[in-house]
């Protein structure tokens, strides 16, 4: 999918260059290289930073922390599952906690854990699920306290207000959580 | 603003309570950033180059102009619709896409806030589904694909309205 994208936008680009008699091809495909190494030198600072912060966070227990306060709604969202799968709900806690601190590397390997285990006790072996599916719609719903890559990105080009998103991310993701939640259980009827 | 310093401040003063060595690990996060830097650096690179030559010659504009109706139609800003596009296939893509929308528009401008709203709040749907279906391999996925691309339209309306 990517690679036709990939394909699609820079060969129309190129096309398009042709087309129109444009003979500046070349110097605009210098000024992308340029400016695109700039941008990842001041990256590579910002990132830095952040990512010493959240070594602390991790390292810290941090995460535990945050998890036990998530522990509760969670026994709401996935009914009995704690009673049948302790393992499974452990790895959803964990998962989520390190998507909301943007700790989207350690993220990963919880989410696939917690995925096996629920196949564990998923009857339908080649059918999802209705945890799983609402794992996963919780997922896309992508829930972050600190996105860290996004406010590095907007320092490094030189955004008077950074973090300024950090609010309104933060809003939107726990309305169209909520939304997600509500479709879940109207979808689950139709799609058995 | 305040926010992230007093997080920063929490995050420090409950790592040395809790007996973290904060200079160690904070140089070993150091080396993580870079390390994550440096493993995006390429694909942002290929994405931004294709970007680039497309928005240069116009080609981009082109195809904006064609879905402005459905971008009026939805009350969006013309201008975010490549993030639209591009978030729910590709992380770095997406990334590349909203380094560009804050050249085009400037890094604080409506656009570019909206976008960044739609990066922090959006997620890469086809992404996470296939990974996370393959690794039990589900073939029936029943509505989670629906649901999500639902979500990501209604989440770039609410960052759409938060925002303005």
């Amino acid at each position: 999918m990517v690679n036709r994208f990939w394909f699609f936008m820079i060969v129309l680009g190129i096309a398009s260059f042709i087309i129109r008699g444009d003979n500046t091809l070349i110097k605009a495909i210098t000024e992308s290289s340029q400016r695109s190494v700039e941008l990842l030198l001041a990256l590579l600072g910002i990132m830095a930073f952040w990512s010493g912060i959240m070594r602390i966070a991790e390292k810290s227990g941090l995460v535990d922390v945050l998890s036990k306060f998530l522990s509760p709604p969670l026994r709401f969202i996935f009914p009995g599952l704690y009673q049948r799968s302790k393992s499974a709900f452990f790895n959803i806690i964990m998962n989520i906690t390190s998507n909301m601190l943007g700790l989207s590397n350690a993220a990963t390997p919880f989410g696939l854990k917690a995925m096996e285990e629920l196949q564990k006790i998923n009857p339908k072996k080649d059918t999802a699920s209705d945890y799983m599916v609402t794992f996963l719609i919780i997922n896309s719903a992508s829930l972050q306290i600190i996105p860290t890559t996004l406010i590095s990105l907007r320092a490094s080009l030189g955004s008077n207000n950074p973090t300024s998103i950090i609010t309104p991310i933060i809003l939107t993701s726990l309305i169209s959580l909520i939304i997600a939640l509500i479709l879940d259980r109207f979808f689950r009827r139709i799609f058995k | 603003m305040l926010f992230i310093a007093i997080m920063l401040i929490f995050i420090l003063i409950f790592g040395y309570i809790k007996g973290v060595n904060l200079f160690d690990e904070f140089v070993l996060g150091v080396k993580d950033g870079f390390l994550t830097t440096f493993k995006i650096a390429p694909y942002l690179l290929t994405m931004l180059f294709a970007i680039d030559i497309f928005r240069s010659s116009s080609a981009l504009d082109f195809f904006v102009d064609i879905l402005e109706p459905v971008a009026n139609f939805l009350n969006i800003p013309k201008g975010i619709l490549p993030m639209f596009i591009i978030k729910p296939l590709s992380g770095s893509g997406s990334i590349a896409v909203l380094t560009d929308i804050c050249r085009t528009y400037g890094v604080d401008s409506l656009e570019a806030n909206i976008a960044s709203v739609m990066m922090g709040s959006t997620e890469t749907i086809f992404y996470t589904l296939s990974l996370y279906f393959g690794v039990v391999e589900i073939k029936r996925i029943r509505h989670a694909l629906i649901v999500s691309l639902l979500i990501h339209l209604i989440s770039t309306l609410i960052a759409v309205w938060i925002i303005r």
